[in-house]
Order: C-alpha cells, then structure tokens, then sequence
C-alpha cells in the first residue's frame, strides 16, 4: 500500500513536473504584472463592450446603424494612433510611461461613461477616447514584455500574457451581467465596478512594471518620428516577410463571426447559443496559449505559427464538407482556439525576435495595425462574396485562398 | 513609513488601491441594487406614487386618444409601461405593472418586448390584453428593434437584429416574424413570403425586412425590403403570404389612421463609411407623390400617427411631434418617454393594478436676446438665453432647443452661466440643443452662442424650454426675436 501510493506520488510529482514546464513556464514577473494588467483591462473593457448595445438601445434609445457606422470610423482611427504610440515609445525609450497613457486613457472613459449619464450626444466622445487608448498602450504592451524576456523564451512569454488577456475577456460579460441581475436596469453599477476594474489594472502597470534596463539607456540613435525611420524598420532583416506574411493571411482570414454564423447555418442550432461559441474557443485559447508558446519556442515560432494557420484551413475545408453534427461543431471551435494560441502571441514572439530593442514597439504596432487593417479589408470582402455569390462560394474562395496564402508564407519564411 | 523600501510601498499603495476599488465599486452595486428594488425618487421634484388596488374592473375609461409608452422618469416606476391622455402629455401618468423596452398596443392586445439581459442575451415578446396580464410568451433570437401591432389587434410583427452584436463590420441582418396575438403563435418569417416585382417572383439570400405597419383591413401590410444596398417599399398580404415591390427607397413605413398615406425615413445622403442621413416623407398612396416632412434632423425611427395630421417620433429619450403634411415645424411632445403608441380605439383598458406617477409643477420661463440689431452679413450675431424656474418645485431634466432659420452659419457656443449647473449642449442638423439636469425653484441659467447671417433680410429665431413636470404657465416657455439683416459693409 505504502509502495503503491509512494510509487502514485512520484508518478503525479513527474507529472506536475511537466505540467509546470508546459502550462505554467518561468517567464519574467513583468510579463506577468503586464498580463494582469491586461487581465483587468479587458474585464473592465468586455464588461461595457457587451452591455453597450443594450445600454444605447434601450436605456438612451440610440439606433444601432448609426453606432455601427460612428464605430467604424474609431477602428481607423486606432490605427493611426497604434503608430503613433509605438513611435513615441521607441523614441523615448519610456514604453511603461506611454502604455500608461494608453490604458489611462480608457479608464478615463469609464469615467466619462458614468459623468455623462443621460447626456448621450457626449457618448461618441467617450468612445473615442476610450479606442485612442486602445491604440496608444499596444505597441509599447507588446514591446515591454519582448523585453523583459529571454529571447528563446519570446513564445511561452506571449503565451502567459495572451492566456491572462484572455481570461479577462471571459469574465468581463459574466460580472457584466451578474451585476445587471442583481441590480436590473443599473447600467451605472456596470460602469463603476468597470471603472474599478480598469484603476486596479492601472495599479498593476504602474506599480509593479519597470522599463527593462536595456530601453532605459538605448544609445544616442533614437528613431525618429518620420517615414524614413518606417521604411529602415522595413528594411530589417526578417521584418518585411513577418509583415508580408501576417497580412496576406489576416487577409484570407474569415472573421470569427462568419464561421460561427455558417456552422449555425450547417448544423442549424438555435442561434442564441452564437455566443456560446465565442466562449468555447476564448477558453480553448486560453487553456492552449501557454504550452503552445512553449512548443513554438522549441520547435521554432515560424513552424508552429504556419501550423496554427493550417489547423484554420481544415476548419475552413470541413466548413464545405455538407452534413452536420455536434462534434464537427466542437471539432472546429477546437481548432479555432488552438489556432488563435499557435498564431496570436507567436507573430508578437517572431516580430520580438527579429526586431532590434530600439525599433521593437514602433515594429511591433506597425505589424498590428497591418495585420487588422487587412482582418477587416478580410472580413469586408468576405461580407460582399457572401452576399453576391453566396456561403458556398465565399468559404470556398477564402479556402483556396488560405491555401496559398500559406505556401507562399512557408516560401517567405523559409521554414523547412 | 518614510524609510520603507519603494517595493514594500507600492505593494502597500497597491493594496490601498485594490481595497478602495472593492470598496467603492461593491458598495455602489449594493446600492444600485437597492434603489433597483426600492427606487427612491429624484431629489426635489420627485414622483409621488402610489398604488390603486383595482381588481377586475375598468379603471381607465379613456375619454378620447391615449398614448401609451415606456415611461422614462427616474424612480421607482422607470421602464414601467404609463398611460396619459394625448391631448395632455405633461398630466400625471398612469403607469401599470408591466415593464417593456419596445411596445405597441392597439384594439386590446398589446405586444411588450423585455427581457433580462442574459449571458445568453435572450428577449422575450409578451403578449397582453387589456387588462395589462400577460397571455403569451414568444422568444427571440436577436437584438430586438420594432413592434408593431395590427389596427384591428389581431397581428404583430417584431423585428430584431440576427448579427447586430458587431457593428463594426458595417452589415446587419434582420429577421422580422409575424405572431397571431390571440394564440401567441408565430406566422412566420416574412423571408418566407413570396415577393413580385413588376409582376416577376423577385428572390435573393441577402433579403432584409423590417419597419411593418398594418392596414385595417386585417390582413394586409406595408414593410420595409432591403437587398443589394438598396431599400424598397413591399406591400404584403398575410393570408396569400406574398408581397409586392412598390417603390424605392423607403424605410419604416407607418400608415395613417385613415389609411391614405404612409410617412417613413426616406434616405437622402450619406452612406458607405459615413453615418446615412434620412428626412421623414410622406407619401400619399393615392397619387403616390412624396412631400417632405419639416423635421429636418436625421432620425431613425418609425413614426407612430398622433392622430390623422401629426406623427411621433423619437428623439433621445423623449417623443417629438410634427405635422405630417410638411407644414409647422416639430415639437417636443413629451419628455422621458419611449416607444410611444397611440391608443385610438374605444374601449377601456382595466389593469389589475396602477400607479400614479404625478409631479409636482415647475413654472419654466425663457427669453432670448440678440446684438447686434441690425446686424450686417457676415457679422456675428450674438444670442443670449436665459432659462428660470418660477416654481414652485424644483425642476429636473429640461430640454432646450433652437431651430436655427434658413441662411445663417452656426458660429459657436459661448459662455454659459453659472458653469456650475450640470448641462450638455450641441449643435447637429441646424438646432442647438441643451440639456440642464435640474434648476432649483427660483434659479436661472445663461447660454450665448453666435450665428453669422448670411443673406440681408430678417431673421426670425425661436427658442423653447420643455421639462417633464406640468407647467402651470406655458406661455413662458417659448420666446422669439426677430433681427435685421443689412448688406454687407462699405
């Protein structure tokens, strides 16, 4: 009895060996005070995000085109500004201080959220600056924990951070919305716990973060804030393939949205279960970002990356497939969630590992702000293929277009 | 404390500020809670309510049109639905137990969309009969946006949004289903009807439909059709379930009481990445010809008639009313209501229970004042109004707006006085719009703002005050000046 339950032990020790090294890696507390940061950001973020269109519709009873089309136009915006807060931290060597600004920024607009009130033509503006902030703090974010990591350690780094991210996501609609049953029609009580939510996330970067020494005295060759500077980060071995590569494929990628509302449309599911799908593949990201960042840190971060991208070509593939079934469903949600863990966090570790320090937050919001510019221009065109020429067709082309996408990016990144 | 190593001082600020959140964000939600089941009323000015027992017999015996709506005064009857005679707007409301977030109601049946946002954000459309119970429970799968229910109390129609949780990608899909009010039974999608144009079976995926109004008739519909971009007017017919291509470009149809003429939203610019600009029309089916309505702000909502010459209409949180003719010009109907339907038949309704939601009187005044007089072209024109509160209560929530008059340049807005009083001021699509959160009995506040007048003539401006409580005066609360415009300078 004794031998058995020693011999148990040691089998579940081996095990949490392994399970440490997989799930929970040493990676620098600066990556992880970043990911709580994140963590409570997107609480507090996600918690307004999903009671938002319920928030204008019925309790100010604002119609949702013109918001959608008021939204749109911030989203372009965030871009301009991502650059722009990648450049200002490169320059000042202070990426700590410019992500402050970034979620400073939106935590100022929970606060404007509760200060304007019934006021609701003030309401864009509040948006507004809560996206800047949004732009501002991802650059500097990214850069900060390439930073404070070893450079083989660059995946597992972005896997705890994206796992974290993510996390806050899942939970923000769920406090959101246990706090509108327990106080039903108080929108405010929403909006004050997310404004705690987004001060603590606060709290975490300005607390417990530091500028890794190696930013704080970069030498006297500062990028400047000018074309030219773009086009030398352009010009950095391995930098112009990881920005070719990350777009083309955003490009042929079908947003998330599109995928669950064809599988709804296969399988032919109530579709007030949609959101259950989103919360499916959140939490598989989540549960697989950190021991594939590991993986891709020993296999190589450009194979596991193309191989996240060929995981979503079978989604797409079995999307043509006709028949249905419950498990095709749950087989795809899979995949999409370990795509999103072997893709996300693992382009940040690429573009952390070829970019210099001294360029590396500018680089990293350049390739951000491409790789969702053409996410969008993506999901658009998918939009008009699938209202001219129908699903099958739209799938199908967007298909094909994953698969050649994928070996000019095998191509490009020179993966053998 | 001083002499603290800097990483045991932030942790220490680090837990002041985690438990300050805990504190201050628990204790509001425990309190929002509270005021959630018990809701107190307002400071000053507040609603007094209380219940009449009235079981089983007509308590409301409306003696001519009521309006029926969602009623949006702060307290504990928010979101309730209430009831006041359309002839007086600012009576005391009579609100009954139910709570709704869209509703319509015609011939004793009424439709009621709520629903307590879930994680899976499901909506429910209740049916109910006049004595406000309800019979039947529908459920949806979307984002609910229009109801309507048929003259004759025999149909309604609901629409909601399918993909409207991302707005961001600029497309939306509606999905608009037909219920039998009596048995609660759905009678469909409308993109299962057969649709014509010009005599061709006209089929495409990306059908939307939404905006129903019913005729009298007890069978027939107008609706709105959007395919490729482009919005049409269908009629429809229920029991053949098929529709017809009319005309383009129309959104929202409602018809008249009479069932001559329909006014909806009618596109005329923006689009693409810009927000779409629509003007209400009417159009009489007779002749089929389209006149302008003199609301000149984009709105996006279907019109509820007032009666056979006036139509409702949302803006924000209150009802705004405008001849449907292209005359007059609109006018705010009521303060902190929505989803307004006009009850006209005969018959009484008879709650088990209601509310009277009455507040007390606040006198509102305004004047306005403009220099230089004459003024020349291109010169600044200088507009100072002054709102007070005569009394005797307190006044909360005012609105206060300028139509701005043809061939003149918004300047700016300037200096408002005392700053202190909590207000919001814009200007969008030729009006300047104030809201003042509450003004105490006896206080006044000040707005400037400048126009620049661009042709010689006289300009005639008209400022108005609206709050939610009955003004016992209200032939204060509106002024007018008048200004001579002179060519421009040597």
């Amino acid at each position: 009895m004794y031998q058995v339950e020693n011999a148990g032990q040691a089998l579940r020790s081996r095990a949490q060996l392994i399970a440490t090294r997989l799930f929970a890696p040493r990676v620098s507390r600066t990556v992880v005070m970043l990911g709580l940061t994140s963590l409570f950001t997107d609480i507090s973020s996600e918690m307004v995000s999903t009671i938002l269109p319920l928030y204008l519709l019925f309790h100010l009873g604002l119609t949702p085109v013109a918001f959608g089309v008021i939204d749109g136009l911030y989203q372009g915006s965030a871009a301009l500004v991502r650059i722009f807060g990648g450049a200002a931290a490169d320059r000042s060597g202070r990426h700590k201080e410019v992500a402050v600004v970034g979620y400073a920024l939106s935590a100022v607009a929970r606060l404007g959220l509760l200060v304007v009130g019934n006021m609701w033509s003030l309401l864009p503006g509040v948006i507004l600056v809560d996206r800047l902030g949004k732009g501002i703090r991802t650059g500097p974010r990214d850069a900060l924990i390439s930073l404070s990591s070893p450079r083989e350690e660059l995946g597992a780094a972005f896997g705890v951070h994206r796992a974290l991210d993510t996390a806050g996501a899942m939970m923000g609609p769920l406090i959101a919305f246990g706090l509108l049953v327990m106080a039903p029609g108080r929108y405010d009580a929403v909006f004050v716990v997310s404004l705690c939510a987004a001060l603590i996330g606060l709290g975490f970067l300005t607390l417990f973060v530091q500028n890794p020494p190696i930013v704080a005295d970069v030498p006297a060759e500062r990028p400047a804030l000018s074309l030219a500077s773009a086009a030398r980060l352009v010009r950095v071995p391995g930098v112009a393939p990881l920005l070719l590569v990350g777009t083309v494929l955003s490009l042929v990628t079908i947003s998330d949205a599109f995928v669950y509302l064809t599988l709804q449309r296969r399988v032919a599911f109530d579709p007030k279960f949609l959101p259950v799908l989103y919360v499916a593949t959140a939490t598989i990201f989540m549960l697989t970002a950190v021991p594939v960042g590991r993986l891709a840190d020993r296999l190589g971060r450009a194979r596991v990356f193309l191989a996240g991208h060929a995981l979503l070509l079978v989604v797409y593939a079995s999307l043509l497939v006709p028949g249905a079934g419950t498990l095709r469903v749950m087989l795809a949600l899979v995949l999409l969630g370990v795509y999103y863990a072997a893709t996300d966090g693992v382009l940040m570790a690429l573009a952390g590992a070829a970019l210099p320090p001294e360029m590396r937050a500018s680089g990293m919001a350049l390739l951000t702000t491409g790789t969702n510019l053409a996410r969008l221009a993506g999901s658009i065109l998918f939009g008009v293929l699938w209202t001219w020429q129908g699903v099958g067709v739209a799938v199908a082309l967007s298909t094909a277009g994953l698969a050649a996408a994928l070996l000019v990016a095998v191509w490009w990144l020179r993966v053998r | 404390m001083s002499s603290a190593p800097p990483r045991d001082r932030r942790r220490a600020a680090f837990a002041t500020l985690v438990a300050a959140c805990v504190v201050a964000g628990g204790g509001y939600t425990v309190w929002a809670a509270h005021r959630a089941k018990s809701g107190p009323g307002m400071s000053g000015g507040g609603p007094e309510a209380h219940w009449e027992a009235a079981a089983g017999h007509a308590l409301i015996r409306p003696s001519g049109p009521t309006v029926m709506f969602r009623n949006g005064i702060a307290g504990q009857d928010w979101g309730e639905v209430a009831l006041v005679p359309t002839a007086a707007p600012t009576a005391p409301r009579t609100v009954v137990p139910l709570r709704c977030q869209r509703l319509h109601f015609a011939a004793g049946r009424g439709l009621c969309v709520a629903g307590d946002p879930g994680v899976f954000s499901t909506y429910n459309a209740y049916t109910f009969g006049s004595d406000f119970a309800v019979t039947h429970k529908v459920w949806l799968t979307g984002l609910p946006s229009r109801s309507r229910v048929s003259p004759d109390g025999r149909y309604g129609a609901i629409t909601v949004f399918v993909a409207g949780h991302s707005y961001s990608d600029g497309t939306f899909s509606t999905k608009t289903t037909l219920i039998d009010l009596a048995s609660g039974a759905q009678l469909g999608d409308l993109e299962a009807f057969a649709v014509f144009r010009n005599g061709q079976p006209f089929k495409a995926i990306d059908f939307n439909f939404w905006g129903v109004t019913f005729t009298a008739d007890g069978d027939h519909f107008y609706a709105t059709l959007l395919t490729a971009g482009q919005t049409y007017l269908v009629e429809g017919a229920i029991e053949a379930r098929e529709m017809r291509v009319l005309r383009p470009n129309v959104e929202c149809p409602s018809l008249s009481p009479d069932g001559t003429r329909l006014v909806f939203k009618k596109r005329v610019g923006g689009g693409g990445r810009t927000a779409p600009v629509w003007w209400f029309h009417v159009l009489d089916l007779a002749t089929m010809t389209e006149t302008a309505l003199a609301e000149t702000r984009s709105i996006d909502d279907q019109t509820e008639w007032l009666d056979n010459d006036h139509v409702l209409y949302q803006i924000g949180p209150d009802v705004w009313t405008v001849p449907a003719d292209g005359s007059g010009e609109p006018r705010r109907f009521m303060r902190n209501a929505l989803s307004a339907a006009v009850i006209r038949s005969a018959g009484s309704l008879s709650p088990k229970q209601t509310r009277t939601l009455s507040l007390p009187s606040a006198d509102l005044a305004v004047t306005m004042a403009a220099a230089p007089n004459p003024v020349r072209v291109g010169q600044d024109l200088t507009y100072t109004v002054a709102v007070s509160n005569r009394g005797p209560a307190a006044a909360n929530d005012l609105g206060i707006d300028v139509r701005l008059p043809p061939a003149v340049t918004f300047g700016a807005l300037g200096r408002r006085s005392p700053p202190t009083t909590p207000h919001s001021c814009y200007f969008r699509d030729g009006y300047i719009s104030c809201s003042l959160y509450g003004l105490a009995s006896g206080e006044s506040w000040v707005v400037e703002f400048t126009l620049k007048p661009n042709v010689a003539g006289l300009i005639r401006n008209r400022v108005r005050v609206d709050g939610t409580q009955p003004d016992p005066v209200p032939g204060n609360d509106s002024a007018t000046v008048e200004t001579a415009v002179i060519g421009p300078g040597p």
